[in-house]
């Protein structure tokens, strides 16, 4: 079945840059997350209960956070990154 | 609304970096809050070539690409034809380095305030939009 759905331009294009770094389609993403709400359904009161756990905004620098620990652990140039980014600039 | 420099993502996440603690008191209050975060996709661009460059691990300069799409707030904005004729106007105008001129042209356009770590983006583009320092930004949110 065909479904055409208004989607913010900013979500579109954050889904699709992700999408294509995972090498997947759009469709095959959205698919996978209509079956996935759809089996966790039942959570949804947990979902909705989310206030008191930490923040979107906490999560996401946890996140961010321990990227720059492994790129810090994994780096073979004695530069920080920001000097090699500013040096590409140059 | 504000247009952050990748060089404060990157020194947010680097422990070696002497800007870090001001980079990530930054970043904290500003996924914190419900202000708009336009980007171009350069800055996805930029830290995925420096992680990919300081460590030769694309598979980590790929998961910071998808945190980064990832974070609380953020609009990325495509450098199309418009935004590029855009960029180019502001490079022209205030000789900006290329990279510069993108940010400082996403700000214009979405009328946010470019945050930067960057001295020279910071006085030549000021003339044209609102560019401030992570501290200065923290400053003025009280």
């Amino acid at each position: 079945m065909k479904a055409t759905i208004d989607v913010p331009d900013g979500l579109y294009r954050r889904v699709k840059a992700r999408s294509a770094l995972e090498g997947r389609s759009v469709r095959d993403v959205t698919v996978l997350l209509f079956e996935r709400w759809l089996d966790e359904s039942p959570g949804l009161a947990e979902a909705l209960a989310d206030a008191g756990r930490p923040s979107a905004g906490t999560s996401w620098l946890k996140r961010w956070d321990a990227i720059g620990a492994r790129v810090d652990a994994a780096a073979t140039d004695d530069r920080t990154t920001r000097d090699i980014l500013v040096a590409d600039r140059k | 609304m504000i247009t952050i420099d990748a060089s404060i993502l990157v020194a947010a996440a680097s422990r070696t970096d002497v800007a870090r603690s001001e980079a990530v008191a930054f970043l904290a209050a500003a996924v914190k809050s419900d202000v708009p975060i336009h980007q171009p996709t350069l800055s996805l661009v930029e830290v995925a070539a420096a992680i990919s460059r300081r460590t030769g691990d694309d598979g980590l300069a790929q998961e910071a690409t998808s945190a980064l799409l990832a974070m609380p707030g953020v609009l990325v904005h495509p450098l199309d034809l418009e935004a590029s004729a855009e960029a180019a106007a502001v490079a022209a105008r205030l000789q900006l380095r290329g990279a510069d001129a993108v940010y400082a042209a996403t700000a214009l356009a979405h009328r946010s305030t470019l945050v930067t770590l960057d001295d020279e983006i910071r006085s030549r583009a000021s003339v044209l939009v609102d560019v401030v320092t992570p501290s200065e930004w923290l400053s003025r949110q009280g």
